[in-house]
């Protein structure tokens, strides 16, 4: 009999159904065996860290193409870049016909920076000098379909990214006084160059403090209405009672609201406390998650310590407030150093986001490897053995959580180490 | 609640990976061909160039191209119009004429598409003073293999060299063909 592939998080719920009905006297001890037998268990290593060094490789293998490929004719570029990408496209298809949807969408999610790679590399194969923006834009539009379709955490997170990139840049240019500035002119323009959250973005921060202030006032609703609404359920409401992808969205931009505010201020003097207060918030998030047992929440406050601790770990964030003539590299590395050691922490602690803290670890690791080595490597060789370096931290972060070998492991947090399916998501 | 009939093509593999692939593929290939047709069908000019040097992270080493058709002749004297387009980023169009040898210098500029003549389609930039107006065509960029851009950069900037730009035009549109070196 054909075996049914399902994921760890559904083996063990079945493992302890069984055991109810077998202590109940439904079934044996036998027939529990057989029953748990009929089904394999999914191997798949961290989705993030996986797609992150599969992504790497490929840039990797782009760049060595790109740094090489002068002698080609063009024609023979254009097929292999097309070549490409329908290669990695394909290969996600008999992966997740073959049942492994996570190794099927770290391949989407290489076909994603195949696109954008190839993109830019049609450009320079006829010189084009195109503005990032476009290149942007083009991407979010054709990419669109596989970020609806795949619905996976990494792919989400990359197109949010990139659509975040894409209004920042836009915006800057609607800073940028002169050059598509006024309203009218915006408004005259057609096309895709018109764009209609131009005109919205820079009254988001105001919109923002009514939406605090109206949640303020739910609150106070909420719990004048009823004694039973614990200050902890409501803080599950606000926080968790969406869909994880809604509350990654909604912290993307409100971080990035702030940061905008921040930049604005014309010392600068206002980044480094947001970027502490961004990490303390994080941690406070962290330490409510545990208490009140809720994974995304966690990992939100996983999130934002991350990319707090990820912004401190340029010197450029200190100099910033100091402005002293000096190097803030110790305190740069120093940061890192209380970061990483807080991710290794969850991860031995079998954290339940433990996939998506080895991806930060890895996020630094690749942040360093890029200091040191980016310069007088080439391109190609630093993408390449960056990726390999990935891959082998998620094996053996694999072998080291048991994933995949029937072991008890902690159940993992939807879409970091499994494929999230949820009905009704979004 | 009565659940929604969706054939079983519609639910296949195929059709969703289909559905993923064909806008990406679409764009991958409408590009190129586009290119293809203004480099096989256009016209051809010189255009003299001013080169810089940076490094594109991921497309490698490029350089910077500076041309002297970028800057107007003082004898042009802009319009309103010219601000208007500026302002809103619309597109000029700079008319072209050839010398015996091919290199291409100014003739007029209009914020209309010309009816015939070669025509270079472009966005009016100013600057820093903010009186004077150069045009950029899209053209800025010509992509050498990594770690040759410096010593192309070096070469040029010896003044024994003229570089010109092979550049094919086609309805405003402009592709460089190869970068021409002249003692």
């Amino acid at each position: 009999m054909a075996k049914n592939i399902i994921s760890e998080a559904k083996r063990k719920f079945l493992s302890n159904e069984t055991r109810a009905w077998a202590d109940a006297g439904l079934i044996t001890e036998r027939q529990r065996e057989d029953i748990l037998g009929s089904y394999l268990v999914a191997k798949h290593l961290p989705a993030v860290v996986l797609s992150l060094g599969v992504a790497m490789i490929g840039i990797g293998i782009l760049c060595f193409i790109a740094a090489n490929w002068q002698v080609l004719p063009s024609w023979l570029k254009i097929v292999m870049i097309v070549g490409a990408y329908i290669g990695s496209v394909a290969a996600a298809y008999f992966l997740e016909v073959r049942g492994r949807p996570a190794a099927s969408a770290a391949l989407m999610l290489l076909s994603g920076f195949l696109l954008m790679g190839g993109l830019a590399l049609i450009a320079q194969i006829f010189h084009i000098a195109g503005s990032p923006e476009g290149l942007i834009l083009t991407w979010l539009v054709v990419y669109a379909p596989t970020f609806l379709i795949v619905r996976s955490v990494s792919i989400y997170i990359l197109y949010e990214i990139s659509a975040l990139f894409y209004l920042n840049i836009k915006y800057y240019a609607f800073l940028s006084e002169g050059r598509r500035g006024g309203f009218e002119h915006i408004l005259g323009r057609s096309g895709l160059a018109f764009h209609p959250l131009t005109l919205v973005y820079p009254f988001l921060p105001t919109l923002f403090v009514i939406l605090l202030a109206g949640v303020a006032w739910w609150m106070w609703y909420e719990r004048r209405k009823s004694d039973l609404i614990s200050y902890e359920s409501m803080l599950k409401r606000i926080f968790v009672g969406g869909s994880s992808r809604r509350i990654f969205l909604s912290n993307f931009m409100i971080l990035n609201w702030f940061g905008w505010i921040c930049a604005m201020n014309s010392t600068g003097r206002t980044v480094l406390p947001f970027v502490l207060g961004v990490m303390v918030i994080g941690a406070v998030i962290s330490f409510e998650a545990r208490r009140l047992d809720a994974a995304d929440l966690s990992m939100q406050g996983l999130l934002c310590v991350g990319i707090a601790g990820f912004a401190l770990s340029f010197p450029a964030i200190w100099d910033m407030y100091h402005n002293y003539s000096r190097s803030f590299l110790i305190e740069a590395i120093s940061s890192s150093v209380v970061v990483c050691a807080y991710l290794v922490f969850r991860i031995v602690c079998r954290d339940r986001n433990g996939g998506l803290a080895v991806f930060l670890f890895c996020v630094f690791l690749s942040r360093w490897y890029f200091d040191m080595f980016y310069s007088f490597m080439s391109k190609s060789a630093f993408f390449i053995s960056g990726g390999i370096i990935m891959l082998a931290i998620a094996y053996a972060y694999k072998k080291w959580n048991g994933i995949g070998r029937g072991k008890q492991t902690p159940p993992v947090a939807p879409g970091f180490g499994e494929i999230q399916r949820t009905d009704g998501d979004d | 609640m009565t659940r929604l009939h969706i054939p079983e093509i519609l639910r296949s593999q195929v059709l969703k990976y289909a559905a993923m692939a064909i806008l990406p593929l679409a764009a991958l290939m409408f590009q190129p061909a586009l290119y293809f047709a203004v480099l096989s069908l256009g016209d051809r000019v010189l255009l003299e160039t001013i080169p810089v040097d940076p490094r594109d992270f991921l497309r490698g080493d490029y350089v910077i191209l500076n041309y002297k058709i970028s800057s107007l002749p003082d004898e042009l004297h802009l319009g309103d119009e010219f601000d208007e387009a500026y302002n809103a980023d619309d597109p000029v169009f700079v008319t072209l004429s050839l010398d015996p040898d091919g290199v291409a210098s100014v003739s007029g500029i209009s914020t209309k598409r010309p009816l015939s003549g070669i025509y270079l389609e472009g966005n009016l930039s100013r600057s820093w003073l903010g009186d004077d107006y150069s045009v950029d065509y899209g053209l800025r960029a010509y992509y050498v293999p990594e770690g040759t851009g410096r010593d192309l950069e070096e070469a040029i900037r010896s003044e024994e060299e003229v570089v010109l730009a092979d550049v094919r035009v086609l309805m405003g549109r402009g592709i460089i063909k190869e970068l021409l070196r002249k003692q």
